[in-house]
């Protein structure tokens, strides 16, 4: 086979490849992220501050003397390199995540957000 | 470029390409990586409020009759593909592929009194052997043939509230023991579901 015959079989077998990409959303909207700092404050803020300003929570939790809000946000993505004798598919998830701790009267003892965030 | 060494590059090309034949690479990272040199700075009898500020809401939680405990999880799986070349006629229109997964955790367990102290925690790191499979086809393909669905089980499972209703009758007969709700304690995503509380469940299996 003459060079250029070799080099256009190569660049054939370059070309007969392929790629993906894949992502999904899971979970609630992640609100926090648009609250301003300063607006949830311990001993102030009540629970239905908090509901009306995320909505219902992803889970409730039930502590002796503390009701717990906890927030979670879920974004996976990916992508694929194929080509004919090798193969990449990598995936990624991130959490982004807030929970909240209320006393007996519904008042906000501690908050936190994760460091972890999804972008908006 | 002269031909002579035209040859010499096409002849490498060739021989990087069947060198890597029919292999495939699947990455999965479940969060991010935990902060495991962070523990150290959170003494014991420190308040749960220095733990959210420096690991952030937990994976998951749960209250415990004198108190509550956190879980933060990170796993990483990764999967080789090697793709075998079967002897004969049938080599030609059947493509096998081994594969085996290897899994990255990283765990830290924090556990609080009453007053939401620090009453003990501890953080562990381990690589696991994820599993293994082989699949036969007739095309090639870059699917996932290792079972690793105890590893890479997502955080958003423990919102599946209404499913509880739906599942085996074992299961929701030992509703009261779910270790998903954050009420009845914790178990690390990468147990086998039947263990402890949970052996009645096996007869589902």
């Amino acid at each position: 086979m003459r060079p250029t015959g070799r080099i256009a079989g190569c660049a054939f077998a370059i070309l007969l490849t392929g790629c993906a990409s894949f992502g999904a959303v899971d979970g609630v909207e992640n609100l926090w992220r648009e609250v301003p700092v300063g607006e949830f404050e311990k001993g102030v803020t009540t629970q239905a501050d908090v509901l009306d300003r995320l909505g219902p929570p992803s889970q409730l939790i039930n502590l002796k003397d503390q009701i717990v809000y906890y927030y979670l946000a879920e974004k996976t993505s990916g992508n694929g390199k194929i080509f004919i004798v090798w193969n990449k598919v990598s995936a990624e998830t991130q959490y982004d995540r807030a929970i909240f701790f209320f006393d007996t009267d519904g008042v906000l003892e501690e908050f936190a957000y994760s460091k972890e965030e999804i972008p908006r | 470029m002269k031909p002579r060494r035209l040859r010499t590059t096409f002849r490498g090309l060739i021989a990087a390409t069947t060198g890597l034949s029919g292999c495939a690479h699947i990455d999965q990272e479940l969060g991010a990586p935990l902060a495991m040199e962070a523990l150290g700075d959170v003494a014991e009898g420190s308040h749960y409020s220095a733990v959210l500020d420096r690991f952030g809401p937990p994976t998951k939680m749960s209250a415990l009759p004198d108190g509550m405990a956190f879980l933060y999880e990170h796993v990483d799986l990764s999967e080789r593909q090697y793709g075998l070349i079967l002897p004969g006629e049938i080599g030609k229109w059947i493509k096998a592929v081994y594969a085996s997964a290897d899994a990255q955790v990283e765990t830290i367990l924090f556990v609080f009194d009453e007053q939401g102290n620090l009453r003990g925690a501890d953080a562990q790191t381990w690589n696991a052997d994820a599993g293994a499979g082989m699949s036969m086809t007739l095309i090639f393909s870059a699917g996932s043939f290792t079972d690793t669905e105890k590893y890479d089980s997502s955080a958003i499972r423990s919102l599946d509230w209404g499913k509880s209703l739906t599942m085996p009758l074992l299961v929701t007969l030992n509703s009261r023991q779910n270790l998903e709700n954050g009420e009845n304690g914790l178990q690390l995503t990468t147990n086998s579901g039947g263990i402890g509380q949970h052996t009645l469940e096996l007869k589902t299996d």
